[in-house]
């Protein structure tokens, strides 16, 4: 009863979990032009997610994996369905999600050795990131039950709340569920004994490990999304789409996202999106607006490139941006390969290489 | 443009020996609309003041239609024909427009009836559309404005002075507010006018003058200005250099994130603000005058209140916050040190050790409040020792203290309450350079002993060569943020201004 009172005080007054606020992008994440300025390795349409195990690095764009040899992309092999995310062990083992409903692990010749179309006793719906833990193991968030990856922003807009990340042992076909109704689980990490997946509609990633499940980092400026190991024991984060207060305060309004999922385009939603600027249909971006000739870029933005760099203990230490006027938006992975960091930028369809992280 | 209607020649004025202008020559031309810019202190009030009669010259001469005047009072100025219209207007709220209009001037048979017809006649000529017996505190501040000018007009005002008089005001009532410039201008009145905002200079004045540190840089017709030009007069400053040393190289890393602020609305004045704050660093908070930074950490500090609704958000170590009283703030380990230390900064009769227990009782809390004497003593000398507060004896009243001094004791009396966040608004104004020099050394061990500590400060060369970031407001929110290594007096000045 009380709790429900101080809901609609709250509600009404705009404070507590009503305050539509988002957390500012000082210190650390201080916006500058890493991603906007760093060099343009492939233009990849459909690229997704990338993979290495520290000398390779393989990407994914639509059915292809490729493989960057000799500073172009070569290709690796073509599946029979989109492939939702990719992994590299350190032994060449490859695994990749099709369609985000099933998982393939494929040796070094490229055999396949094991698959997954189940968690429990429902099946894989919509497989986002993936990640060894070891040789034998497989890491793997599973966004939503509901909707397929392509359609995270119908997850985000509907609340939806299905997410799981689990442990595939693949040598004896054994899963752990590591955390289930998680507000769309996008990107897994292994850290020693522990696991990391960021849970992106709560803007959180979380540890688990032995003694049990804690928020490692929290109030994110973005919805966090694949994560992949430093060089210092730290770990690389991208944050595919940034918050803002007018999609804040959208979340805040059931009865105004149902009408908007239900009546108009996607495309056009007041929604984060990975790219902007294709249409003039699309709702305004913040950065559009001009002062004394020049566009802002400060201005709360539609589309962003984020990457953060954290340290183990869950501290930002710094980040990367496009910024609203650049075009390397929607970062969805991330990958350090002796010394150069590589960033998947989905919203350009550009792989990107930024040499001093 | 021809001839000069008010001229300044050397003028200076002193305040305790310290020059708050300079040997400053001044002109303005009849019908002529001049704008005055300069950083805060830079002397740009003084001088208007000096005009207006509300401070007299120590030295040099000003003249009016070519004749020479020492105004003593603003009546004998505006019996001279020079108004001036401030920020905070000098209505009575509680009456009417037309009274107000023809306040001091009244018969001795006063028909309201005729006051009002009279005053609309008047408003009419002068094309201002506000009602005559509307109440002057019900009316919005463009239109306040308009009665304060009209009223300059009505007593034959031949020179009108403002300050500030944009800050208050929305695009739609600048816009009017232009609008009545240009027809004072029409009308032959020349037009002062005090501004932080470039662009209404660059838009509005067919002359501009900066000042700086009290003495005359230039006076140019419009046409030769640019932004640029403007800043790099406003800020080139060299007697800066040597009090506060070189811009830092090197910043300290920055620990937890003890302090956020997320979207902080506070009437106009605070709009959508946003920021953190470290540990273990000096954040320094640049603006000018009405960019919202002290009112942004009287919020943070309990002082004031937020908007009521949809205020925004306080976080401190990642938990909202939000204070009803400053002691709850105190209690959690915020210091606020007020900009204004005689009015909310110390007990003015009390002596040192009093006020700085004080400062303790603050933390404390609790039912019973006793000040034990040998304890008060014990505390408030180690604090004043620590902070070299000089005093001819231990128990002087702190009101004969030095400004210096006193501004130390107000900084042991919220250290003594070994605070996290300490918050220094304009930790330096009007403190010798002396003190100075010990203040800035205490902020810079605070930020070593792992301290979040935030410095607003107005005075650009302060912000640099203390903070390890520095965030710069304007209008309400802070607009960006520097690294001190890449930091120019330039930049912070162009993104607080632009």
């Amino acid at each position: 009863m009380l709790a429900t009172l101080t809901d609609w005080r709250d509600r009404l007054l705009g404070r507590g979990a009503a305050s539509i606020t988002v957390p500012v992008m000082d210190g650390a994440l201080k916006p500058n032009r890493a991603l906007d300025e760093a060099v343009v390795v492939a233009e990849l349409p459909g690229l997704d997610d990338l993979a290495t195990d520290g000398r390779r690095l393989l990407a994914s764009a639509g059915t292809t994996v490729w493989e960057l040899h000799g500073g172009g992309p070569r290709e690796l092999r073509r599946f029979d369905a989109a492939i939702t995310a990719i992994a590299l062990s350190a032994r060449g083992r490859v695994a990749v999600a099709l369609a985000g409903q099933r998982v393939l692990v494929l040796d070094s010749a490229g055999a396949e050795r094991a698959r997954l179309d189940t968690l429990g006793a429902e099946r894989l719906h919509a497989v986002n990131a993936l990640a060894f833990d070891g040789e034998d193991a497989l890491l793997l968030t599973d966004g939503s039950l509901r909707f397929a990856p392509a359609q995270w922003c119908h997850d985000l807009m509907t609340e939806g709340h299905s997410g799981r990340v689990a442990r595939w042992r693949f040598a004896n076909a054994h899963v752990t569920l590591l955390a289930r109704a998680q507000r769309h689980a996008f990107g897994v990490l292994a850290q020693g004994d522990a696991v990391l997946h960021s849970e992106s509609w709560r803007h959180r990633v979380m540890r688990t490990d032995a003694s049990g499940t804690r928020t490692l980092l929290a109030e994110l400026p973005g919805y966090p999304s694949r994560m992949s190991a430093a060089g210092d024991g730290g770990f690389w984060l991208t944050c595919f789409v940034c918050r803002t207060q007018l999609v804040e305060f959208v979340l805040r309004e059931p009865a105004y996202r149902r009408r908007m999922v239900a009546e108009i385009d996607p495309r056009y939603w007041i929604a984060p999106a990975l790219s902007s600027g294709q249409s003039f249909l699309e709702p305004l971006q913040g950065a559009g607006v001009k002062s004394m000739g020049v566009l802002k870029p400060w201005a709360p933005p539609r589309s962003y490139g984020l990457v953060l760099k954290v340290s183990a203990d869950g501290r930002i230490e710094r980040s990367l941006h496009s910024l609203v006027d650049g075009r390397h938006h929607g970062i969805t992975a991330v990958a350090e390969v002796e010394g150069a960091l590589y960033a998947a930028s989905k919203g350009s369809g550009r792989l990107l290489k930024v040499a001093s992280p | 443009m021809t001839d000069t209607v008010l001229e300044l020649r050397q003028a200076t004025k002193r305040y305790a020996g310290v020059p708050a202008i300079d040997a400053v020559d001044f002109a303005l031309e009849r019908g002529e609309i001049h704008a005055l810019v300069g950083e805060n202190g830079a002397g740009k009030s003084t001088l208007t003041k000096v005009m207006a009669g509300v401070v007299t010259l120590t030295s040099g001469e000003m003249l009016v239609e070519g004749e020479s005047v020492m105004l003593a009072t603003p009546v004998e100025a505006r019996q001279k024909g020079i108004a001036m219209v401030f920020q905070e207007t000098s209505l009575v709220p509680t009456m009417t427009v037309a009274q107000n209009l023809y306040l001091g001037q009244e018969s001795f048979f006063n028909r309201l009836r005729g006051v009002y017809i009279s005053a609309q006649q008047f408003l009419q000529s002068l094309n201002f559309d506000v009602d005559p017996t509307a109440t002057v505190g019900m009316l919005g501040a463009a239109k306040k404005q308009m009665v304060e000018i009209a009223r300059a007009v009505l007593h034959k005002a031949r020179v009108i002075i403002f300050d500030e008089p944009t800050a208050s005001l929305t695009p739609e009532e600048k816009k009017y507010f232009f609008d009545l410039v240009f027809s004072l201008k029409a009308r032959g009145v020349s037009v002062i006018f005090i501004s932080h905002a470039l662009e209404e200079a660059l838009l509005l004045a067919d002359r501009i003058t900066v000042l700086r540190d009290g003495r005359h840089v230039v006076t140019d017709l419009k046409s030769r200005f640019d932004r640029a030009r403007i800043v790099q007069a406003m800020v080139g400053r060299d007697l800066s250099q040597t009090l506060y040393g070189q811009r830092k190289t090197q910043v300290r890393p920055p620990g937890e994130c003890l302090l956020s602020v997320r979207n902080l609305r506070m009437s106009a004045v605070v709009k959508n603000n946003s920021l953190s704050v470290f540990a273990g660093q000096v954040t320094g908070v640049f603006g000018l005058v009405g960019a919202g930074r002290t009112e942004t950490f009287k919020v943070v500090a309990g002082l004031i209140k937020r908007d009521f609704f949809h205020g925004g958000e306080v976080l401190l170590r990642g938990k909202p916050v939000r204070y009803r009283v400053g002691r709850h703030a105190v209690r959690d380990g915020i210091a606020y040190i007020t900009e204004d230390r005689k009015l909310e900064g110390f007990f003015e009769t009390m002596s040192i050790a009093q006020n700085i227990y004080m400062g303790l009782l603050g933390k404390i809390g609790g039912a019973f409040k006793t000040v034990s004497r040998a304890r008060a003593k014990e505390v408030g000398a180690r604090w004043a020792e620590l902070l070299k507060v000089r005093a001819i004896s231990k128990d002087v009243k702190v009101i004969e203290l030095s400004g210096g001094n006193q501004q130390k004791l107000v900084i042991a009396k919220s250290l003594v309450q070994e605070p996290d966040v300490i918050i220094f608004d304009e930790p330096t104004r009007g403190v010798d350079v002396g003190a100075i020099s010990e203040i800035h050394a205490e902020i810079n061990r605070l930020a070593d002993a792992g301290k979040a500590v935030v410095v607003i400060s107005s005075y650009l060369p302060e912000v640099m060569s203390l903070s390890d970031r520095i965030l710069v407001a304007k209008q309400g929110k802070v607009v960006v943020e520097f690294s001190a290594t890449e930091a120019t007096q330039e930049g912070i000045m162009y993104a607080a201004i632009h």
